[in-house]
């Protein structure tokens, strides 16, 4: 305790410093926030994919037009689906299309919190929707989930079998209806899913819903037309020939050509930029690191020459090297973590848009910012490697000074 | 010289550190500021092009066949001034998202072009559109008409630049896609953009007055862009937020300097002290300690200008992989010099306010 208020009395010498050094902490840390964001994010896309990067190849418009294929029929869709199901480079297919299921708060209360959480903010809406992907049975045996195929016999009004995110562990347990419709059958991984074949952010499924597709819509032209040209995915063996699946999956005399991604290169092509991106900020958290370690060795230098009769006679009078460096590492600490807080705050202002954005979106994208514990685990870590750093070179420093030339003249 | 040379290396631990901070406290703003002016011109180019004078000449009850005569009109009456429609946002079946955008004369402005020619000729169906539209010349349908395409618009500066222009298409105004002029025939109303580097509002009025001439009935209202338009330009949140880093790096670089330099500063306080106990006046201390940092920060201007030139060399190259531009312009170089000036001095601020508060007999007998 009295080392503590003893720091905040150095400090208090040397204000000036001090308090630029906070100010260095507080916007280098914010950024450093904003980079861990971005690689955790990164990370997070290139590891925890429910479907296989590297099989998982996905059917994508060349454009995006507003045309209604109303020149098909559903025996064309069909045509393609047996084709692609024969073909020997095809494991798999499957469709699915997303939808939001809105929950009842009225027939069945529910908890404020789950409310809170599940209130979508950015689109505007008033009542809790979960975000819900709607999977086909061959989608099914891809994804390897728990539905059986009478869950994929049931129609759109019937009670209907589903997985949800792990969040909702908090509200509800197996077997519980949500809407006096759908019974929980199991938690999903903390994962993500292509909840968009043209985009290149994914739906994370702790806070989802996974239904087996109701067999009116599945034989729906409209819904099957879309779903071919949106919303296909394939299991593919290695080395498939994409050419002829390509062309497989043309509908005859469509304007708008259908061409198949893979899942892993377009996420690594995605992180690949992202990362390019970030040189500059990473270049900024760099300097920062370099800057810190440098500001708070020089301060620390500075206060000991100020205090330097201070920490001689307390050496004379049998204080350790290793008392004194404690001193100065709680001095340190202090502005440490009162820069800590601070740049949190300065995120948390700045990306408040971002942040509230992503809380309602749920997405897996290198710009799902947030505040977490892992985000500041890494920021913490960082900030732990400046201190160690400096205070290494700051012992140096105690350990050069001798006893006389430190309490001078009161020999 | 020599003395600031030689105090410069007596310290010159010290130095490097400030080396290092100027460098990273010039070189961000260079960086900043080349890069402030590329999204200038990025911005403008998404307005079809950098004028000192936009204005919005909105035409009321207009019919379709008055379409004709308004674009004649325009390249008559408009010498110094470019005119065209306000972005026309389509959804074509088969093209998907375009923005058309009517020329009512092409005197003063064209799209820039990546490849092929400018449109000439306003009865053959000639168009101008970007990449997403059409990546190469020859015949293309939009909304159910033949079109051919002229030219492929674009600046090559980098990918953000030449997509700017991959959804546009432009037509003279005449040959808009039928269904456009009906639908503009079906509300009444044109809107145009004049844009000049001379003030327009003669040609404005002429033109006003001969369509008046013409149609009475028709109504024009003008509104002066400018404000609109540096509104736009403030609020661009991805700019600001790229415009953010190299001046957090200024901020944390020069916050550094002024650490290092009060540490070089109470080490040399006795230095100081002896000189001002000598009758060193308090403006020889000030030169002696700036003209220090002013030679440090001079060197790694030197040094910034150099990395910014070989980096210049790459500028498409980094802007695609960091969405920064580099380039060497003659206004950022003198901001740069300036800058030196100005970083130099702030260094030497907390010194100087040390150093004039000393007291030499204090500091001489620690």
């Amino acid at each position: 305790m009295f080392r503590i208020k003893n720091a905040f009395l150095a400090l208090r010498i040397r204000w000036v410093i001090s308090i630029l050094l906070l100010i260095q902490f507080t916007y280098g840390l914010s950024t450093i926030t904003g980079t861990s964001n971005i690689f955790y994010n990164l990370h997070y896309m290139n590891s925890q994919s429910l479907l296989d990067l590297d099989s998982t190849y996905l059917v994508v418009p060349d454009k995006i037009t507003d045309e209604l294929q109303k020149q098909y029929t559903k025996n064309d869709v069909e045509e393609i689906y047996d084709n692609l199901k024969r073909h020997p480079d095809v494991v798999a297919y499957g469709t699915y299309y997303e939808d939001n299921v809105i929950l009842d708060t009225k027939a069945h209360p529910l908890d404020p919190q789950l409310i809170a959480d599940l209130t979508n903010h950015f689109l505007g809406l008033d009542e809790p929707i979960i975000r819900t992907i709607v999977i086909d049975e061959p989608y099914n045996q891809i994804l390897n989930l728990k539905f059986t195929d009478q869950d994929f016999r049931k129609n759109s009004n019937d009670e209907t079998n589903v997985l949800v995110g792990s969040y909702f562990k908090r509200y509800y347990k197996i077997g519980d209806i949500i809407n006096a419709q759908y019974k929980i059958i199991g938690f999903l991984p903390d994962k993500y899913i292509v909840n968009n074949n043209t985009s290149n952010v994914y739906l994370k499924l702790d806070k989802a819903m996974l239904i087996p597709m109701p067999e009116d819509i599945y034989t729906l032209y409209d819904s099957m037309i879309s779903r071919l040209q949106f919303n296909t995915v394939l299991k593919l063996r290695p080395g498939a020939d994409l050419d002829q699946l390509t062309q497989m999956i043309q509908l005859k005399g469509d304007s708008v050509p259908l061409g198949i991604h893979n899942l892993g290169e377009n996420i690594r092509q995605d992180i690949k930029v992202n990362a390019y991106l970030e040189i500059p900020q990473m270049v900024l958290g760099l300097s920062f690191i370099l800057f810190s370690v440098i500001g708070m060795v020089v301060t620390t230098i500075v206060s000991i020459m100020i205090r330097k009769r201070e920490f001689g006679i307390k050496l004379a009078l049998g204080e350790s090297e290793h008392g004194i460096l404690y001193q100065i590492i709680i001095e340190n600490l202090i502005i440490a973590v009162a820069g800590l807080g601070l740049s949190l705050l300065h995120f948390m202002w700045k990306y408040k848009g971002l942040l509230q954005f992503s809380s309602d979106m749920n997405l897996a994208s290198p710009l799902d910012y947030k505040a977490n514990g892992s985000v500041i685990g890494i920021v913490f870590i960082i900030l732990l490697a400046v201190i160690l750093i400096s205070n290494f070179f700051i012992y140096l420093f105690i350990r050069k000074q001798e006893l006389k030339t430190l309490i001078g003249g009161m020999e | 010289m020599r003395q600031i040379i030689n105090d410069i290396w007596i310290s010159k631990k010290i130095f490097i550190m400030l080396f290092f901070g100027f460098l990273l406290t010039i070189l961000p703003i260079l960086i900043a500021l080349s890069t402030q002016s590329y999204y200038n011109e990025h911005f403008y180019q998404s307005k079809n092009g950098y004028f000192n004078y936009y204005y919005a000449l909105k035409m009321d009850r207009i019919q379709e066949e008055d379409l004709l005569h308004i674009q004649e009109l325009a390249s008559s009456t408009f010498e110094h001034s470019s005119v065209l429609t306000a972005t026309i946002a389509v959804t074509d079946p088969k093209l998907g998202s375009v923005q058309v955008i009517g020329l009512l004369n092409n005197k003063i402005w064209s799209p820039p072009l990546l490849e092929g020619r400018e449109i000439t000729s306003d009865q053959d169906k000639e168009i101008v559109t970007g990449k997403l539209i059409a990546d190469h010349t020859g015949t293309i349908q939009v909304l159910n008409q033949e079109y051919h395409v002229e030219g492929i618009a674009g600046i090559n500066k980098g990918r953000d630049m030449i997509n700017v222009y991959n959804s546009n298409l432009y037509v003279f105004l005449n040959e808009l896609p039928e269904q456009i002029k009906r639908e503009i025939a079906q509300k009444g109303v044109l809107p145009t953009v004049v844009r000049s580097n001379r003030n327009p509002e003669n040609e404005m009025n002429r033109f006003i007055s001969e369509l008046q001439q013409y149609r009475p009935e028709i109504k024009v209202t003008i509104e002066n862009l400018i404000p609109t338009y540096e509104k736009q330009k403030q609020s661009r949140q991805g700019v600001k937020e790229i415009m953010s880093y190299p001046y957090k790096l200024v901020m944390i670089a020069l916050l550094n300097c002024v650490n290092v330099s009060y540490l070089w500063i109470y080490l040399k306080r006795k230095e100081f002290s002896l000189r001002k106990a000598l009758g060193a006046s308090n403006l020889n201390l000030f030169v002696h300690i700036f003209s220090q940092l002013f030679l440090c920060a001079v060197l790694a201007a030197g040094c910034s200008f150099f990395i910014q030139w070989i980096l210049s060399k790459l500028s498409i190259k980094v802007v695609e992989t960091t969405t920064y531009f580099i380039s060497i312009d003659f206004s950022q170089t003198i901001i740069g010099i300036l800058a030196t000036f100005a970083v130099a001095l702030l260094t030497s601020v907390i010194p100087l306010l040390h150093i004039f508060r000393i007291e030499p007999a204090k500091a001489l007998k620690e």
